[in-house]
């Protein structure tokens, strides 16, 4: 084996001499965006009419509406012509045909994480169609899952079994007019998952922990749409620790939740895509509208999120309280190294009485990294009794990076009360002394630092996670104090 | 007809007050020109989210002419009822216009210079063309460039190297009530040489009783301070305008090494109004304190953008704002503390602390920090709540009626923005003049009963 | 073990070592005494590798190594050990994680394997008892909101969960009741060894009665000016620090007088 090539020459070779472009290509559209490709993907996909009219009404839209520019992040423009907007399942035939042929940086990553054997390879995107134990894991689950009646599969074959609850929900929480890249998903979105939990049923599992292999090759326009019935329960986990292989720059996803009376929905993410050399080249650009709906009395919705990927984040997980004594809760940790930058935040509507909302968000910045929380917390004029608390607290590591807090505050209740806190400061030199005179490295000491400042958002992450979360942490922090 | 457009004739007029002396028109024709070159500031802009000023675009005002008997008479009564008491020095206007005869200027030491603007502009040419504009910057500021192109008259005050001034300067701008809508662009300039200590007050005051056809006023004033190493100021603006005053200001400040600047920024009465209060600490160890207090009623809408620049190492800021807002009136707070690059050991802090007294008020409370630098203290907190129950159930305990113990803990609740003011007359007036407008606000709240007695 | 030979150390500046000289063989206990500003803290701090403070003139070798060209992990994992007089708090790190990952990291570095969590939990809590400490201390976060007394005894039980050879104690004393004081002085007690040196930085003489000094060193102005066996430390309880300084001398560090050349 030629060990001097790299991995990613010996690949072009390989694509070159076997000739699979063509093929990749006659299962493609061409780039670019118009009225006709929007319906090449309805045909494609065998979607039914009223999918057609939403999309082409969201395309429509999309068309009359400026690229957003209000967000403190910094980035070329994109050429939405120049991008392929249907391609069918990726055939992993084009991939590395074996570990031993992917990037060493990665399989340490994955090493350090804890990634159990038989994932790495799917992870790093190699070709390999042996089915795995996870796959038959998966199908012993789902199986599970429909004796209580839950619906858990992808958008695409939510639309044609279940089309009356998709055309229910579709855009309900999210409507296209949302804003840009709302509708540009909603006109080209291309899979993701459907979840749907009936009256009174206690999710046995947490969703796609199990399944987080099948979700990695989602594609750029995912959309998840999860509707939980009176008195059920769902936690559901998306994205996972490990590095994936992704060749789309632009992502640009859409979730829905829908929470009834007395349901309960936690939605925890951790997400970890490539994020740029350490000079700022490529990277994922990650545009995402996350929202919820607390429809009903006493619902909850709880967002969980771990950022430490993507050359640039946008997201904003968010929860209208609509329903009397309905509960939202945001939780994150976002960290930006490099030259990475986030902006990131929530929203909380209070419309309902009796509302609560907590918003705890840490966040990191090191290198070149701009840090940006943005967030509103609203209470209606009928919102009497509802509550915010928010606290979010920026660390700086090195004196070239930015941490900036724009909190909105909109009030028009008298019977209501928020709190907003903010705190930013820098890593501090006393405490980093002391655990180094006790003889802990300057990277350990680094990471438990920052895993102190994190600690009330780990501990809201299922456990598993939280510990992968925490070494994630370790790895995206190397390097930052010289 | 849009404001735009009616500035723009309006800038067809020559000023009111025209100068021989090439530089000031110079000064007024860059203003004008970049005034000509920004947009009126509409919802759309970040700045102005929450303050809809087309109310003002839908008035024909015109520049103010000079006083007569009525407003004289008016303006007379006002300052010997109404306005605070600080007689040593005392510098009245009326719609911008400076009356001699309800001013007094009393002794002041070598080098002291203060005065009415229009007096300066023709004795201290100099020092105008030092200072003058030198603590504004227009882009993004509307008003402050409209303020410069309109120039006429205001108030000159400087203080050269270790000069102090032990009793604080009261500039009365009175606004009076009529059936003609008048605008009018008071400018200040406050220059303090190194190790001078000052005080001055501005009071913006409207007639109490307008009668009920009464015209929209509105007043656009701009106040420039520049402090020189270790200077240090206090600022008071007191703006009790009548429900048809306007009012939108700019308060821009400039801090050398080791100065200090505190404001105390009260507001009582009016009906649209912004201040921008803008502070670059542009040397090691200055130090601003930027407190607030506010108690809207009626219709009335108060919007206060604080920007607080740390430009260099090792300075510090301190921003407490309370609110009571009442009726239909909307209250605004935009905070932004800026950290720039290389700006080490900065102390940022600020507080925004509201209490609504009504179904139909309303707050918005923005409080900002953008860091560049890592090696900092900064942080905010916003909060928008009733009084303490706790606190409320305690004093109850002790046999204290609801109505009592509201009118208690709102006092404390708003007097805390006061106690950063040394002891003297200017305290215990503004004390006993925010404490009369509680009353009055207490006396129309309804007592409703505790939401979890 | 430890050998300072004409030490100088200036903080901002501004000297306040001037030409320290102390030999401390293995087994043994010194203590340094002297009143407030003399340079004690300074003296530990340094030894510690506290950034802060520069070393202007002298060498320090420990084990027979250049001291003062280790870092201050380098010199924790060649085994100095600094009890802070102000304990460190830090949120979010509970106690447990804070001792594993520094008993860890000191392991890797003498090339020992890391410890067996269940057996690393009871020498912990076995330790703890000896300390009379509250369990729950150690899942709170390291030494957050802990009393004056709690902080002091982390910092023992720090001493005993990382065994290492060279121990400085800065004013572990101050601030203690009376059983606090004792509960402290017996955990040292159990740490000391022939292998192991202690140096006990004190205002007072109290912690003397339970720890027994070999030697006793009075620190004034960045210099030793006395030193002696443990009968000094009671003279020096009785007639104060020197006949010309005041017995509660409140003189700050920044007010030692200037250095000349000459000096030491």
């Amino acid at each position: 084996m030629a060990k001097s090539t790299p991995p990613l020459e010996r690949m072009l070779e390989r694509g070159y001499s076997q000739g699979f472009v063509t093929d990749v290509d006659s299962d493609s559209l061409p780039p670019g965006l118009n009225e006709s490709v929007i319906r090449q993907i309805v045909a494609k996909k065998n979607e039914p009419e009223f999918m057609l009219q939403w999309r082409l009404r969201a395309y429509r839209h999309w068309l009359t509406m400026p690229v957003p520019t209000w967000s403190r992040v910094h980035y070329a423009p994109i050429d939405f012509n120049a991008i392929s907007y249907y391609s069918a399942p990726r055939s992993r035939a084009d991939g590395p045909q074996s570990l031993d042929e992917v990037d060493p940086e990665i399989l340490r990553t994955y090493e350090r994480l804890g990634v159990p054997l038989h994932e790495r390879a799917q992870l790093a995107g190699v070709a390999v169609d042996a089915v795995f134990d996870s796959v038959s894991v998966a199908t012993t689950f789902q199986k599970e899952l429909a004796a209580k009646g839950i619906i858990f599969c992808s958008f695409s074959e939510a639309i044609q079994k279940h089309p009356a609850l998709v055309q229910r929900y579709l855009g309900s929480v999210v409507p296209y007019t949302d804003n840009f890249y709302a509708a540009l998903n909603a006109a080209v979105f291309s899979d993701g998952s459907f979840c749907y939990i009936p009256n009174g049923v206690r999710c046995p599992m947490e969703l796609s922990t199990y399944f987080r292999i099948n979700a990695a090759n989602t594609g750029q326009f995912e959309r998840t749409l999860i509707i939980a019935e009176d008195d059920s329960f769902v936690s559901y986990l998306e994205g996972c620790t490990a590095p994936m292989r992704d060749d789309n720059q632009l992502h640009a996803a859409v979730v829905e939740l829908v929470a009834l009376e007395n349901a309960e929905i936690k939605y925890a993410t951790v997400q970890n895509w490539y994020p740029g050399d350490q000079d700022g080249n490529g990277g994922i650009f990650n545009f995402v509208t996350k929202r919820g709906l607390c429809a009903g009395a006493h619902s909850k919705i709880s967002w969980t999120q771990v950022e430490t990927g993507s050359a640039i984040t946008w997201k904003y997980p968010s929860v209208i309280l609509k329903g009397d004594y309905s509960v939202g809760e945001f939780y994150s940790v976002a960290l930006t190294n490099n030259y990475q930058q986030a902006d990131t935040g929530t929203k909380m509507t209070h419309l309902g009485q009796h509302t609560r909302s907590t918003i705890i968000s840490k966040g990191i910045s090191a290198g070149h990294g701009q840090n940006c929380y943005r967030g509103l917390v609203k209470v209606g004029a009928r919102a009497l009794d509802s509550r915010n608390h928010s606290q979010c607290d920026s660390l700086l590591i090195g004196d070239t990076c930015g941490a900036h807090t724009l909190p909105y505050i909109e009030v028009r209740h008298p019977q209501a009360q928020v709190e907003h806190e903010a705190t930013t400061t820098k890593i501090s030199d006393t405490q980093l002394y002391y655990c180094q005179q006790r003889g802990i490295d300057t990277e350990t000491a680094v990471a438990m630092l920052v895993s102190g400042f994190c600690k009330e958002v780990f501990h809201k992450l299922p456990m598993e996670f939280a510990v992968e979360a925490q070494a994630l942490m370790e790895i995206s922090l190397e390097g930052t104090i010289g | 007809m849009t404001m735009a457009k009616r500035f723009c004739e309006l800038q067809a007029h020559a000023p009111p007050y025209s100068s021989g002396w090439p530089w000031l028109n110079a000064f007024r024709q860059q203003a004008q020109q970049a005034f000509a070159a920004l947009e009126l500031p509409t919802q759309q802009q970040e700045t102005w989210k929450y303050t809809d000023i087309r109310t003002l675009s839908e008035t024909a005002f015109s520049d103010a002419p000079p006083p007569g008997a009525t407003e004289l008479a008016q303006a007379s009564s006002a300052q010997q009822t109404q306005a605070l008491n600080l007689p040593h020095h005392r510098l009245t206007f009326i719609d911008g216009h400076f009356q001699p005869h309800l001013s007094q200027l009393g002794a002041l030491s070598n080098g002291i210079k203060l005065m009415p603007l229009r007096q300066a502009l023709e004795q201290e040419q100099v020092l105008i063309e030092n200072h003058l504009g030198s603590a504004v910057e227009y882009p993004g500021q509307p008003f402050a460039a409209l303020n410069s192109a309109r120039l006429t008259d205001g108030v000159l005050l400087y203080l050269p190297t270790d000069c102090q001034l032990s009793q604080p300067i009261h500039c009365l701008f009175y606004t009076p009530s009529g059936r003609h809508s008048h605008i009018s662009y008071p400018r200040l300039l406050i220059v303090l040489g190194p190790g001078a200590r000052a005080q001055l007050v501005e009071e913006y005051l409207g007639s109490s009783a307008p009668p009920a056809n009464a015209a929209a006023q509105c007043t656009c004033p701009l106040s420039e301070i520049i402090l020189a190493p270790d200077a240090r100021l206090l600022h008071c603006k007191v703006l009790r305008e009548s429900p048809q005053g306007h009012h939108i200001a700019g308060i821009h400040v400039t801090q050398a090494a080791q100065s200090q600047f505190h404001s105390i920024n009260v507001t009582l009465g009016g009906g649209i109004c912004r201040n921008d209060l803008q502070v670059s600490l542009c040397a090691n160890g200055a130090q601003s304190r930027l407190d607030g207090l506010y108690m809207l009623a009626g219709r009335q809408h108060l919007d206060n953008h604080l920007r607080i620049d740390h430009l260099q190492p090792g300075c510090r800021s301190e921003v407490l704002y309370k609110g009571i807002i009442d009726d239909r009136a909307r209250g605004v707070f935009n905070g932004m503390a800026i950290v720039h690059p290389g700006a080490q050991q900065s102390d940022a802090r600020q507080i925004n602390k509201n209490l609504l007294l009504s179904e139909s008020a309303e707050i918005d409370t923005k409080p900002e920090l953008q860091i560049d630098a890592d090696d900092v203290k900064c942080s905010h907190g916003a909060t928008v709540g009733q009084l303490d129950n706790d606190a409320l159930f305690y004093l109850g305990s002790r046999g204290m009626d609801q109505q009592t113990a509201r009118a208690l803990l709102t006092t404390a609740f708003a007097h805390e923005t006061l106690t950063h003011l040394p002891q003297g007359p200017l305290r215990e007036q503004l004390t006993a003049l925010t404490g009369a407008t509680l009353t009055r606000q207490a006396g129309g709240e309804p007592p409703d009963a505790l939401p979890h007695g | 073990m430890l050998s300072i030979r004409n030490l100088g150390v200036r903080i901002d500046g501004k000297p306040i070592l001037q030409g320290i000289n102390l030999e401390v063989a293995a087994g043994e206990v010194h203590a340094i005494m002297g009143p407030n500003g003399s340079g004690k803290s300074t003296l530990a701090q340094t030894l510690a590798g506290h950034p802060d403070y520069l070393v202007s003139q002298g060498q320090v070798l420990y084990q027979g190594q250049d001291l003062l060209s280790l870092n201050v992990e380098q010199r924790a994992a060649a085994g100095i050990f600094l009890a802070f007089q102000y304990p460190v708090e830090i949120p979010g790190v509970s106690n447990i994680q804070f001792l594993k990952s520094a008993l860890n990291c000191l392991r890797k570095q003498r090339g020992e394997t890391e410890l067996d969590a269940l057996d690393f939990l009871a020498d912990v809590k076995q330790k703890m008892r000896q300390m009379q400490m509250d369990e729950t201390l150690l899942y709170r976060g390291t030494n957050e909101g802990f009393s004056g007394g709690e902080k002091k005894s982390n910092e023992i039980l720090q001493l005993l969960v990382l065994q290492p050879q060279l121990a400085i104690l800065d004013e572990t004393d101050s601030g203690l009741d009376i059983d606090a004081l004792k509960r402290v002085a017996a955990g040292v007690n159990a740490f000391r060894s022939p292998e192991r040196a202690l140096i006990l930085v004190t205002h007072y003489q109290r912690l003397l009665q339970y720890l027994v000094p070999d030697r006793v060193h009075v620190l004034q102005d960045g210099r030793i000016i006395r030193s002696g066996g443990a009968e000094l430390a009671l003279e020096l309880e009785q007639q104060g620090y020197a006949p010309d300084t005041p017995k509660d001398s409140e003189d700050a560090p920044n007010q030692a007088p200037e250095v000349s050349d000459d000096d030491g």
